[in-house]
């Protein structure tokens, strides 16, 4: 039977890490599963967690009003959701909703925090992963603002 | 220059707004050349000017070409509003293609964005035809719409044989495929590095994420292939409008090898 | 290769000869105020006793002082426009009834001959025959006129300022195959051309002129005339070692020289034009009134255009530093990838019509001096 640690030691953001760095951090998680539909994160609610995807894919979505809400991200395995544990006030900006079934581990976040603030190599180990995420977010973000598909690929008129 | 051979269009349908594929038969009947996937035709509108656009639509079809166009400009709105029974002028086919040998036995990831789909369709329908001769195959196809995605009935068949995850830019509520950039599930997907191969066709900007994506991904730059688009006027290598850096486009590409021509991929305005 | 000697005063008769062969003739002229090719009917429509001056964005004919016809050195305009016409029509095509009939352009030209190619120009001819020739794709037209030219190819004895053939290994002497090599020679025995016959053609062409027997003395003036070209070009500012500008040119895309020349090049593709190697083209397709016909014409054009480049929304190459790099970088080095040599023969016609005076030579210079490798 597979502990927690070995789900975190798998998991992408992980890849390479120090495992005993990997086993403390496993020490805040525990596995946790989401119906179709659930919620992993509110809005405004308190970022108590964040969580390692396992299998399934989530949405990052906002609510407007009186529209439907916008999906702005699909996640899925070996991606994370939810960094609001990470920065003051600790509260989710975006709703994240579950497409499908999914597993995930659910991380404590100021269990990590308090570690990362006893341990502050372990804390930038961290941190640089997490970086890379938000990099790689931030990056994608730009791409989608720049509607790249907007204008043709082949089949290109040559004349002005 | 010879004048082109004079094809009959057979039917037409319209994919996406402004967007239409065209089957195309030679006006006399008979066979006509094969194509290699990822290979192109010039195509003359009447008086309208001629385009290259590529092969989609399987190798396997006899007696026809298939093309999928979008009208961009007089050539290509001229093109997109042929309809069954009217004639155009065909020359090809021309350039070199994806490198069908270099992909059996291999895995193969298929990275396609926008209308950059049509000219890996011939080589999709080739793996959705004999499976079993690549150790697998994954489509990551990007839009910016939903309803803006090509080719979205003829995809069920080809799911059978290969992955297929569809990422747009923006969706509503209801989208099943994934929202953000195509590269999203790239980064996640399983596929053995060492013994893959990638194709990728669309904007450039998305197929330079897409290297690089691959590249952190663990694939070696000799094992990534892009198709390239240039201004064109002969396809023959004469009128030198789609040189880039010391590259015909039309007869050394349009599909190179990354390793070939890294160097050149990231100069601007080359 | 037979060599004799052609009296100057039976110039008229090797003209005549190959008139009489059917050739149409083609050499140097005077016309207003530079030395251009174009038919030739006798000896009297050469620019006889005229020498050109040529400098950045400079060219003026001056009385020579004396009587020679090839006095001058590289005529304005290149031979490529009449191997490879500025504008033809390549097919029409009618609608009738919806369906399509192309009727190709029959691509027909009497045998040229050529009078007064110099070296480079001759080097040129063979680099345009790499692309359009030797290719998977062959210009049909063009391989028809250039397997029945004719040429006459003449030494350089005086070098413009502005010739660098020496750099590019294309001159002064000629060395490629010319059916006739003449040789200027101007002194106390008298106005005569050494005369070299390089193939059949050019013996049958010669077999009725009054030729006499070259002698050693004359074969060591030519020579000795040729060296003068030779040293013009070797004590000048244009002679550099051209076997690393390949490399120099590919790991240089981003030297701040292409902004600088970028600052004063108007992109008018005066270079491209008279440049003797560049062959870019755009087609053009056109409906009459009626919109039952239409043509389809080739036309040069010029890396240097907008249009060139234009994909749908836009030039890839928008700026003049873009172009101005593509021209010379697919001159000097994107050549040599593609055609396995140089597309620069050292003519040194795109720095004397630029309308700003670049040089390309300096061009270089100022690449190297940046060169960060």
């Amino acid at each position: 039977m597979k502990t927690v640690a070995d789900y975190v030691r798998e998991h992408a953001l992980f890849d390479g890490m120090d495992p005993a760095q990997v086993e403390f951090i496993a020490g805040c998680g525990r596995l946790r599963r989401f119906h179709e539909g659930e919620y992993l994160t509110r809005e405004n609610d308190a970022a108590d967690h964040f969580y390692l995807v396992l299998e399934g894919r989530v949405v990052i979505e906002t609510h407007r009003i009186n529209q439907p809400p916008a999906p702005l991200l699909t996640l899925c395995a070996n991606d994370i959701v939810g960094w609001s544990w990470l920065i003051p006030p600790y509260r989710y900006q975006f709703d994240s909703r579950a497409l499908t079934a999914v597993r995930t581990v659910e991380l404590n976040g100021q269990c990590i925090r308090g570690k990362c603030e006893s341990d502050n190599c372990l804390g930038y180990a961290l941190l640089k992963r997490l970086t890379s995420v938000m990099v790689d977010r931030i990056h994608g973000a730009r791409m989608q603002l720049l509607d790249v598909y907007g204008a043709a690929t082949p089949g290109a008129d040559p004349l002005p | 220059m010879n004048p082109p051979a004079i094809f009959t269009v057979l039917d037409r349908r319209e994919e996406i707004p402004h967007t239409v594929t065209l089957r195309i038969q030679p006006a006399q009947g008979g066979t006509v050349t094969p194509f290699a996937p990822g290979q192109f035709n010039m195509l003359y509108g009447f008086g309208s000017g001629e385009v290259p656009i590529s092969f989609s639509g399987a190798t396997a079809e006899q007696g026809y070409y298939s093309h999928t166009l979008r009208a961009v400009g007089k050539s290509t709105e001229a093109l997109a509003r042929l309809q069954p029974g009217d004639q155009l002028g065909v020359r090809g086919p021309f350039g070199r293609g994806w490198p069908m040998d270099q992909l059996a036995g291999r895995h193969v990831l298929i990275i396609a964005g926008g209308l950059g789909l049509a000219p890996l369709q011939p080589l999709i329908e080739a793996i959705v035809a004999k499976p079993a001769d690549y150790l697998g195959a994954q489509l990551f196809y990007g839009g910016r719409r939903p309803e803006e995605l090509l080719y979205l009935a003829r995809m069920a068949a080809w799911r059978d044989a290969l992955n297929v995850e569809l990422t747009v830019d923006m969706a509503s509520r209801d989208w099943s495929g994934h929202v953000g950039v195509v590269t999203g599930p790239l980064a996640s997907a399983k596929f053995p590095a060492s013994n893959t191969v990638a194709v990728v066709c669309g904007p450039e900007i998305m197929m330079r994420f897409a290297v690089r994506t691959l590249q952190q991904r663990g694939l070696d730059d000799a094992s990534i292939y892009l198709s390239m688009e240039r201004n064109m006027h002969c396809a023959l290598g004469h009128c030198g409008r789609c040189q880039w850096g010391p590259n015909f486009v039309c007869k050394d590409g349009p599909v190179f090898r990354y390793s070939d021509i890294a160097p050149w991929f990231h100069v601007r305005e080359l | 290769m037979r060599t004799s000697i052609l009296a100057a005063a039976d110039l008229d008769e090797l003209i005549q000869s190959l008139k009489a062969a059917g050739y149409q003739v083609i050499g140097p002229v005077r016309d207003d105020a530079a030395v251009v090719y174009d038919d030739i009917n006798s000896a009297t429509d050469l620019p006889r006793g005229w020498v050109d001056e040529q400098e950045k964005g400079h060219y003026r004919l001056l009385p020579a002082g004396d009587d020679r016809y090839f006095g001058y050195t590289v005529a304005a305009n290149a031979w490529k426009r009449f191997l490879n016409p500025p504008r033809k029509r390549l097919w029409r095509v009618v609608r009738q009834d919806g369906k399509l009939q192309f009727i190709p352009e029959s691509d027909s030209a009497p045998p040229l001959a050529f009078i007064g190619v110099r070296s480079c120009e001759l080097h040129a001819i063979h680099i345009q025959d790499r692309v359009l020739i030797d290719g998977a794709h062959c210009d049909e037209g063009y391989r028809q006129r250039r397997r029945h030219l004719f040429t006459v190819a003449v030494n350089c004895t005086r070098a413009a300022a502005t010739c660098f053939c020496t750099s590019m290994h294309t001159g002064p002497r000629v060395e490629l195959q010319s059916d006739l090599v003449l040789t200027e020679l101007l002194d106390e025995h008298g106005h005569r051309f050494l005369l070299e016959t390089g193939t059949d053609a050019g013996h049958r062409i010669t077999a009725s002129l009054p030729l006499m027997p070259a002698t050693d003395d004359d074969t060591a003036l030519a020579e000795s005339r040729i060296n003068i070209a030779r040293e013009q070009m070797l004590a000048g500012p244009r002679q550099f070692d051209s076997s690393g500008i390949h490399n120099l040119l590919f790991s240089n895309m981003e030297s701040p020289a292409w902004d600088a020349v970028a600052e004063r090049c108007l992109s008018c593709a005066n270079c491209t034009l008279a440049c003797p190697t560049c062959f870019c083209f755009a087609v053009e397709d056109t409906t009459d009134l009626t919109g039952d016909h239409a043509e389809r014409w080739q036309r040069w054009d010029s890396c240097f255009n907008g249009a060139f480049s234009h994909v749908h929304g836009g030039s890839v190459r928008n700026s003049t530093r873009a172009r101005y790099r593509q021209w010379m970088t697919h001159k000097l080095a994107g050549w040599v990838d593609q055609f396995g040599q140089s597309g620069c023969v050292g003519c040194g016609r795109c720095i004397s019509w630029c309308p700003a005076g670049i040089d390309i030579t300096e061009q270089l210079q100022a690449i190297a001096e940046g060169d960060a490798s």
